[in-house]
This record gives C-alpha cells, sequence and structure tokens, in this order.
C-alpha cells in the first residue's frame, strides 16, 4: 500500500465512522493538534467527529535529507472523536485492518504514552500503540486544553503516517516509500527537507523573526479586542512556529525559552476561553437538542 | 453456607508501572472489607493483567455473621418495686417490643442492669459488597488517573466491563456507570471480546482459551522459561533487568517470547549503549555470552501466541536496526566535535533558574572541587582536576545523551576514552553519577571520587543559597538523595572530610543558611547510618559529639556498636546519665575544674576515682586522636567499679558549697574526657 493509498484507506475508514473529512490547517503547526479542528473544538459541550491530515513541521527535527527517519515535516492523520465511543480501541484496530494488516499475525500493544503540549496548556493521557516493536499511532484522552478542564472528553488518534508507510511497504528510508506507483516519497519531498533544513538552522533571519514574533503577538492582543478569536488563535500559531524556528536556529536562550513560552501560553489560554465564550454565546449550536430546534425553527 | 466470589474490573489498558502495586492495595483492601463487613472468606487473591483487576475469594459466606446483640435497659436496683416490675422495665419491654419474662440481669462495670439478648441477623454478601465494592473500587491509587465519559469519574484508564459473580450469581452493582454481568473480554486481537463465565475456575480457563493470561505469577513463569531456553539456545545467557521483566509481564496480556539478531556491525558501539538502547526504546533483553560479550541477539515479549510466519520478528528487528542506526550516526557525529568544544555549549543549558546554566555551574565547580581534593585529601593533580570538571558535563550537549538521557555521564566517559583521554580522566567522568542510591557502589578512583562528591556539593550548597530548601515531602531538586550521595561516598572509602571547612572555602552560604544545611546533613548522616543497622541512640550519641565529618561518624559508631551490650558498658553508660542530670542540674553553681586539685581533702572513693580520671584522661585524648574510639571505651568500661563505688558512697550534693563543686567537677571532667567520642548519656539502657 503506497503513501496516497495509505491516506485514502484512512480517510475512507473515518469517514464511514461519521468523522467530517477536514483538509489540513493552511497555518505552519508542529502537530495535528493545533489545528482549531482539534484545539477549539475540543472546548466545550459541543459533540464532534473529524479527520483530517496535517503537515507537520519540526524545525529541529530537520537532517537535510540526510537521516532515514527523520524530517522536518511529516504528515500526521489526525483523528477526534468528541465524545470517544466505549469501543473506540476497537474501531481504531479496524482502522489498521483497513490498511491491510492482519492482526492476528503481529504483536499490538498499547504503552502508556501521556501527551502535554505546555505551550497550550494541554494534556492528555493515553498510550502509543506498538505494532512489532514499531510506534505507529498515539492515542490521547484529552484531558486539559488551554488551560481549561474539559468536558466531555475528546478521543484523539493520530497516526504518524510516513512511519506507518514505512513499515507496509518494508522500507528501511523514508524517501523510498512509494508516494504512488510511479513516485518515491524523496523524490516528492526531498528537496523539501534540504531547503528547509538548510532553512531554520542556517539562512533564517534571527532578528527579523524576533521582531516578527513581537509583531504576531501584538496582532493577537488587536484580535482579541476586536473579538476575533479565530484570526487570533491562528496569530498565535505564528508565534508558535517563529519559535520553533528560531530554537531549531540556535537562538533561543534557556532563560528566553522559558519566557517566550510563558507568553505563547498566556495568549493560547485566553483564546480558548474566549473561544469558549463566543461557542456558548452562539448557544452550542452543535449540541445535539440544540441543532434539532433549529432545525424546526426554519 | 459459602461459595466463591470473583470481580473482574475490565478497563482499557492500565500503566504496567501501577498494576504490581494496585493489585496488592486491591488484595488488602479487599481483605479489610470483607472483615469490616462480617463477611466471612477463606483466602483473598488478586489478579491482574493490562486490561483488568481481578479479585477472586474462596468460601465467601452467603450472609453477614448474625450477631450477637446485647440491649441493656434500666438498672436492677430500679427495675423492680416489691418484687413486681416496675414502670420504667416495663417501658423499656414495651419500647423494645420484648416481652417482660425475657429479661436478665447483667453484670456489667456500672452494675447491674436489666436487659436482653437479640440475634441480628446479617444482610447477604452480595447486598453488602454491591455498595461497598465502587468505593473500595474508586479508592485504588495509581500514578496518574483521568476523566473519559463524566467529570466526577476518575480512574487509571476507561472503565468498560464489569464481571462479578458469587457462585454463579451475578452481584449486580454499578461501577462508573457500568453495570456487572457474567460476561468479561478476551485478548484484544486474538480473543473473543465478549465471553460468558459461569466461575472462577470457568473464567481462567476461557480467558486462556481467549488470550489472556490473567495470573501474573502464570505469565511470569511462561515468559522466564521461555527467555531462559532462547537464551540457552543462542548459548548465551540474559542480561537481567527486573524492573523491565515486572514491566513487560503487565504490558503483555499473552506474552510469548521471540528471539531476533542484529547486524553484527552495530557491535561497534559500546556495550552501556546497545543494552540501552534495547531497553529504554524497544524493551528488549540483551544477551551476552558466557565471556561476558555482548551477542548481536535480543530477546523480545510479544502479545500473542507466536510468530508463525515471522512477521513479528521481521518488524522488531527492522525497529532496532534505525534505532541503532541512529545510535551509532550520534555517535559518530557527536565525535565530530571534542569535550573541550564542547565546553561553551553548556551556556545554552540551563541548570536551574536561579543558579544559573551548566557553564555557570562547570565554572563553580571548578573551584569547588579544588577544595575537596584538599579536604579529601585525594591528591588528584590539580590540572587533571580542572580537565575533569571542566568536561564533566559536555555530554549534556552530544546527540547520544539527547537520545538517552539515562546515559548522561556514561557517555561522556565513553567519549573521553575514545578521545584518547587518561582512564583516570574517562572513569572518573563516567562514573559521576555513581552511587545511584545506597545500594550502589561509589566511584572508585580518587579523582571520580572528587568529582562526584564536587558535583553533589555545588548543587546541595547552590540550592541552600539561594533559598531552594527541602520541606515535608517537597525535594524536586533530589538534595536528600544528592547528600546522602555525598555521605555514602565519604563511608564507602572512610574518607575525612569537613563539611563545615567545605562551605567556608565556598563562601558561598551565610551563617544561618550554613547551619541549617549542618542539619540537613545530619539528618540525611542519621539516615545512612540507620540504613547501615547502627541503632538511632548509638548515632545520637556519637553525632551529639560531633558530625561534621561522616568517615569519622562511622569510625566512633562502629566502636560504641561493638561495646555497647557489655554489661560494664550498659552500666557505665547508665551512669554518665546520672552524671548528665547532676552536671544539668548544677549548669549555674559555677563549678569550675580548678577546684578538683586537692586530693587530700577527698574521701577515698573520691579520690580513686580523681587519680583514675587523672591517668586516663590524656590516654583518651590519645587514642581519640589516633581513632583508636575502641580502646578508649573499653577504658571506660574498666572504669565502672570506680564509678559505682562513687555513687554509693559520695554524696555530690554537699551542703558545703566548696565540697560540691569539687565533685561536680569532677564527674564533669570524666564525661568530658569522653565527649571527644560521644556523648555516653545517649545510649539508652533498657531494664
Amino acid at each position: 500500500m503506497n503513501f496516497q493509498e495509505l491516506i485514502q484507506s484512512l480517510m475512507d475508514f473515518w469517514g464511514r465512522q461519521g468523522c467530517i473529512l477536514q483538509q489540513p490547517y493552511d497555518v505552519e503547526v508542529g502537530a495535528g493538534t493545533m489545528h482549531p479542528e482539534t484545539f477549539l473544538r475540543a472546548l466545550g459541550p459541543e459533540p464532534y467527529r473529524v479527520a483530517y491530515i496535517q503537515p507537520s513541521r519540526r524545525p529541529v527535527d530537520g537532517r537535510y535529507g540526510e537521516n532515514p527517519n527523520r524530517l522536518e515535516k511529516h504528515h500526521q492523520l489526525q483523528v477526534i472523536l468528541k465524545p470517544p465511543p466505549a469501543d473506540i480501541q476497537m474501531v481504531y484496530l479496524e482502522s489498521l485492518t483497513a490498511m491491510g494488516i492482519r492482526l492476528d499475525e503481529h504483536d499490538i500493544k498499547f504503552e502508556e504514552d501521556n501527551w502535554e503540549w505546555p505551550m497550550g496548556g494541554a494534556t492528555g493521557v493515553g498510550w502509543q500503540v506498538m505494532l512489532d516493536g514499531q510506534e505507529i499511532t498515539q492515542f490521547t484522552y484529552f484531558q486539559q486544553i488551554g488551560g481549561l478542564e474539559l468536558m466531555p472528553i475528546s478521543g484523539e488518534i493520530t497516526y504518524g503516517l510516513e512511519r506507518i508507510a514505512m513499515y507496509l511497504n518494508d522500507v528501511e528510508n523514508v524517501f523510498d516509500v512509494p508516494w504512488n506507483d510511479h513516485i518515491s516519497y524523496g523524490e516528492v519531498r526531498h528537496r523539501d527537507e534540504f531547503e528547509f533544513s538548510k532553512y531554520y538552522f542556517e539562512i533564517a533571519d534571527i532578528e527579523r523573526y524576533f521582531r516578527l514574533f513581537d509583531e504576531f503577538e501584538a496582532e493577537v492582543q488587536r484580535l482579541m479586542a476586536a473579538d476575533l478569536v479565530l484570526p487570533a488563535y491562528e496569530n498565535c500559531l505564528k508565534c508558535s512556529h517563529i519559535f520553533n524556528i528560531l530554537d531549531a536556529r540556535g537562538a533561543v536562550s534557556a532563560t528566553e525559552r522559558v519566557h517566550i513560552i510563558a507568553r505563547v501560553r498566556k495568549l493560547l489560554s485566553r483564546v480558548a476561553l474566549s473561544y469558549l465564550e463566543s461557542r456558548e454565546k452562539a448557544g452550542f449550536p452543535l449540541l445535539d437538542g440544540n441543532r434539532e430546534a433549529e432545525i424546526s425553527d426554519e | 453456607m459459602s461459595k466463591e466470589f470473583l470481580l473482574e474490573v475490565g478497563c482499557e489498558e492500565i500503566p504496567a508501572r501501577s498494576m504490581g502495586p494496585v493489585l496488592e492495595e486491591l488484595k488488602r483492601k479487599f481483605e479489610e472489607l470483607l472483615d469490616a463487613s462480617k463477611l466471612d472468606f477463606g483466602n483473598v487473591e488478586t489478579l491482574g493483567s493490562a486490561r483488568r483487576l481481578v479479585v477472586h475469594v474462596d468460601d465467601l459466606a452467603d450472609m453477614q455473621t448474625t450477631e450477637t446483640v446485647t440491649t441493656l435497659g434500666p438498672p436492677e436496683k430500679i427495675a423492680f418495686k416489691d418484687g413486681d416490675p416496675s414502670p420504667a422495665l416495663k417501658g423499656f419491654a414495651k419500647k423494645s417490643r420484648v416481652v417482660l419474662d425475657a429479661l436478665e440481669v447483667f453484670e456489667t462495670e456500672r452494675g447491674k442492669y436489666m436487659g436482653f439478648r437479640s440475634e441480628v441477623e446479617g444482610k447477604p454478601a452480595a447486598e453488602v459488597l454491591a455498595g461497598a465494592i465502587p468505593d473500595l473500587v474508586r479508592s485504588l491509587t495509581f500514578h496518574k488517573t483521568m476523566f473519559w465519559a463524566q467529570s466526577n469519574q476518575r480512574f487509571a484508564r476507561p472503565i468498560r466491563w464489569v464481571v462479578a459473580l458469587h457462585g454463579s450469581t451475578i452481584v449486580e452493582l454499578e461501577l462508573y456507570g457500568i453495570r456487572s454481568g457474567s460476561e468479561t473480554a478476551g485478548h484484544r486481537v486474538i480473543g473473543g471480546q465478549s465471553v460468558p463465565v459461569t466461575g472462577f475456575e470457568d473464567y481462567l480457563e476461557k480467558l486462556e482459551a481467549n488470550g489472556v493470561l490473567v495470573s501474573q505469577t502464570k505469565r511470569q513463569e511462561k515468559v522466564e522459561a521461555e527467555l531462559e531456553a532462547a537464551a540457552k539456545n543462542l548459548n548465551g545467557q540474559i542480561i537481567a533487568d527486573d524492573a523491565m521483566l515486572q514491566e513487560v509481564l503487565y504490558i503483555n496480556e499473552y506474552p510469548t517470547v521471540i528471539a531476533g539478531t542484529f547486524e553484527e556491525r552495530f557491535l561497534l558501539l559500546p556495550r552501556e549503549v546497545l543494552i540501552t538502547v534495547m531497553r529504554e526504546h524497544q524493551k528488549y533483553f540483551a544477551l551476552e555470552s558466557s565471556e561476558g560479550v555482548l551477542l548481536a541477539n535480543f530477546l523480545a515479549v510479544i502479545n500473542t501466541r507466536g510468530d508463525q510466519k515471522g512477521l513479528i520478528r521481521k518488524g522488531h528487528e527492522r525497529v532496532l536496526r534505525a534505532r541503532l542506526s541512529d545510535a551509532l550516526f550520534f555517535w559518530d557525529v557527536d565525535g565530530k566535535q571534542t569535550l573541550e568544544e564542547r565546553v561553551g555549549m553548556l551556556e545554552a543549558i540551563v541548570f536551574h533558574k536561579a543558579l544559573g546554566t551548566y557553564k555557570d555551574k562547570v565554572d563553580r565547580m571548578v573551584s569547588l572541587a579544588a577544595s575537596v581534593n584538599e579536604l579529601t585529601g585525594a591528591g588528584v593533580d590539580a590540572e587533571v582536576l580542572e580537565r575533569i570538571v571542566r568536561w564533566a558535563k559536555t555530554d549534556l550537549t552530544t546527540d547520544l545523551v539527547g537520545e538517552f538521557p539515562g546515559l548522561q555521564g556514561v557517555v561522556g566517559g565513553l567519549y573521553a576514552r575514545r578521545e584518547g583521554a587518561s582512564e583516570e580522566i574517562s572513569s572518573a567522568i563516567y562514573d559521576q553519577y555513581r552511587p545511584q542510591g545506597l545500594d550502589d557502589s561509589s566511584p572508585a578512583s580518587g579523582s571520580g571520587i572528587v568529582l562526584a562528591l564536587t558535583d553533589r556539593l555545588d548543587t546541595v550548597f547552590g540550592c541552600f543559597s539561594v533559598g531552594l530548601i527541602p520541606t515535608g515531602s517537597e525535594d524536586p531538586l533530589g538534595l536528600r538523595r544528592h547528600t546522602q550521595g555525598v555521605i555514602k561516598i565519604l563511608l564507602d572509602h572512610r574518607l575525612g572530610f569537613s563539611l563545615r571547612a567545605a562551605i567556608e572555602a565556598d563562601g558561598r552560604m551565610a551563617g544561618d543558611v550554613a547551619d541549617s544545611l549542618e542539619t540537613f546533613y545530619g539528618d540525611r548522616m542519621r539516615h545512612v547510618l540507620g540504613r547501615m543497622g547502627f541503632a538511632y541512640d548509638e548515632i545520637n550519641a556519637v553525632m551529639a559529639t560531633d558530625s561534621d565529618n561522616p568517615a569519622n561518624v562511622l569510625d566512633r559508631v562502629e566502636a560504641l556498636h561493638a561495646i555497647r551490650e557489655s554489661p560494664d558498658f550498659l552500666l557505665i553508660a547508665a551512669a554518665f546519665k546520672r552524671i548528665k542530670n547532676i552536671l544539668k542540674q548544677s549548669d549555674d553553681s559555677g563549678a569550675s575544674s580548678e577546684a578538683a586539685a586537692d586530693t587530700a581533702a577527698m574521701e577515698p572513693e573520691e579520690s580513686v576515682l580523681a587519680e583514675r580520671i587523672a591517668a586516663i584522661e590524656p590516654q583518651v585524648e590519645l587514642w581519640a586522636q589516633a581513632g583508636e574510639y575502641s580502646q578508649a571505651l573499653e577504658a571506660l568500661a574498666e572504669l565502672r567499679s570506680t564509678v559505682d563505688d562513687f555513687f554509693e558512697k559520695i554524696l555530690v550534693m554537699h551542703d558545703d558549697a566548696a565540697i560540691r563543686e569539687r565533685r561536680i567537677s569532677l564527674l564533669k571532667r570524666l564525661f568530658d574526657t569522653f565527649l571527644q567520642i560521644a556523648d555516653i548519656s545517649e545510649v539508652v539502657v533498657s531494664n
């Protein structure tokens, strides 16, 4: 199963589970969790089911395309089930079957792995799913986001697509993964890895990015004052990515690091709270009872 | 009547680290519950695997024990009037709904009372347990708990089903919103997800058929047997790792051992790194030959019955190859910068926000190490020592330690060796974090000792000087552990070392902070000596004298420990307690040792004692200086009869102030003579 077939089969599977099939967020993020379809939708009482691919940028993991296992940008397939069904793990295992794995021929384990994103004031409890010793999925029950307690809880399933594709295609170098039957992952993405590694590690203009950080932070403040939560969130993500670039560039001293994380966390906590308030003001439109009322009103 | 009882709390995978302790807690609490509920039972056992916590009770009574209750009414003397029941007695009988004839006299502590006995029938076990089990389960302790469905429900992981059977009858109860039943779930992949069971035997059999070995003991036997067989097959021996064994036992509901290999080229990596790569990320057991050479094989514990097509083995080998390639890559890349070149990079790593970066720490350590070297008399060459200290933390900047933080120190030592540094330098860096706890051994070489001491002392001094002082259970920086490490190293090597002198040389701590550190240090020393088997009163006695130098404290406490049970010594210790009391009472009387001169005026017992003291004083002084504490204490024990005679015949608190003072000062001389070894009065003399 090549890379795009893997994506298709998983998206198809989760579509059949009642998930909205969303698109990647078009802003640089480090993980699928930062997509507003997760970070914001997990807040408040409204149920939600969504699946999407999220290209995820981790500048410090860049290796100029020379390391067979590490990338500055990889792809996550993110599923949110809010609230999680009681058989969520079994449904997840079925998704492995959907990608062509015969479960009874393999060693599958759920090993404790709790998740934390300090910048987002976010924590979760869960496992890494191991397939024959390879971590293929992060499985998390969110407990807090933006410092806020959550209820209902969201179940998050995050597939590391490159790793799974390497496994399914029995290749030892990510660049050898077949993207489709004609072209390899390396042919599609190798230049990307090289150029961005060089950019993040050597070229990115440190002063300019520090300035940009301040600018985007100020923009968040302005947008919050204007009651525009979603654009404010997007600008928080800009801050987060800029921090990651500066970090890869080796420009963030240890004390600054703590300071910057605290600054972004403060912004994200405010945004999370405002988002929740805006949904409340709107009457939590996606709550089951409220939706029926809306439809019958029309 | 009694029947067996089975409770299974079915969960999503509970973290392995919690399972062992929680099964013990569950057993204890269940026994307590049955006792408190007056339910007779045979034996309680708890079993469990990743997805289930199980209680099995054989012979659990159907009903609570019937209790005989005595109800008392009025005292006998007001119960009858002229032989007839009084209104008080009649009223009591009526209220209690018993006939008058049924009332008897009961003797109590307060006199005779009228009353009656009745039997209170117990409730059915099922009813009692249905009420109590949910609270019991909720009270279990885990490292971390979570919400999953409702905001008032926390547990280690979501609970998905509950089996509760007394005999073959379902005990109706509700746990976190789940109703109990008689259906369990098998292994996620090789078992059915809805398996009806009729009792404990049936439960064990059905689960085994559905890919679950519920009994941890059974899983352990299976894994140990298979590990051994596999190792034998490869002509190797397992490098034992009990913590990892326990972990894999609880991760896998049906553990099976498989063997895999990796390419010989990876054997270029040091053994420590190979073992860590296999253990930390993959939980594989490493193997070595009978000569102690690491083999290019590993043993993995998988969560299924077997690996018929070899797909699992292939998968695990693949993952390990990638991990080892990473490690080899790090090993090579790290080698492109020398440790010396890495010294400056320590500026980027914060040690603690109040104490600066690792660069700052190392700069402080350079001067502290020089004093430690001098104070311990370790005699490490000054230049070599400075190099060791400057390089000690540089491995924190390497990719290999970034990947395997548990290898810090070890990696620095290996890299130093690879760069061609002397054994003195590389082994000091390698061993700097030892001892890891009181059961581990200390660094062996002088340079290793100085580095290990300096690193910990710097951390402790630094934290105390900025007010980061452990309180109660709060000790986030592990200062207790670090301090115990210092003491253990000094004791292991019997190295003389003055904390006070080190504090002074360091110069960071103000007087009151230094005092609180000395108290803290003393407490840790008590703990370490206690763990070594010395009694608390022995420790108190020697530490009352001085606790600045642990090795010296150890010498003295050993001497005291050896003699303390001898009859003469115990009697002398009792006498010293008396002396101490006298000295305490006469604190203000101005007794001075000058008054002690005139033996002619003394009573015989007094003058004998004075002569013995005069003779022994300089000797004890010499023995104490030479560390011959046993000699001194034996000499003390020999004074027993002289001291006894003195107390028998001599009145210390004489009316004549001059005589009184003379006698008190004599006792003070005796007491003080031995105070340079221990405060003998602290030794507890039991009757």
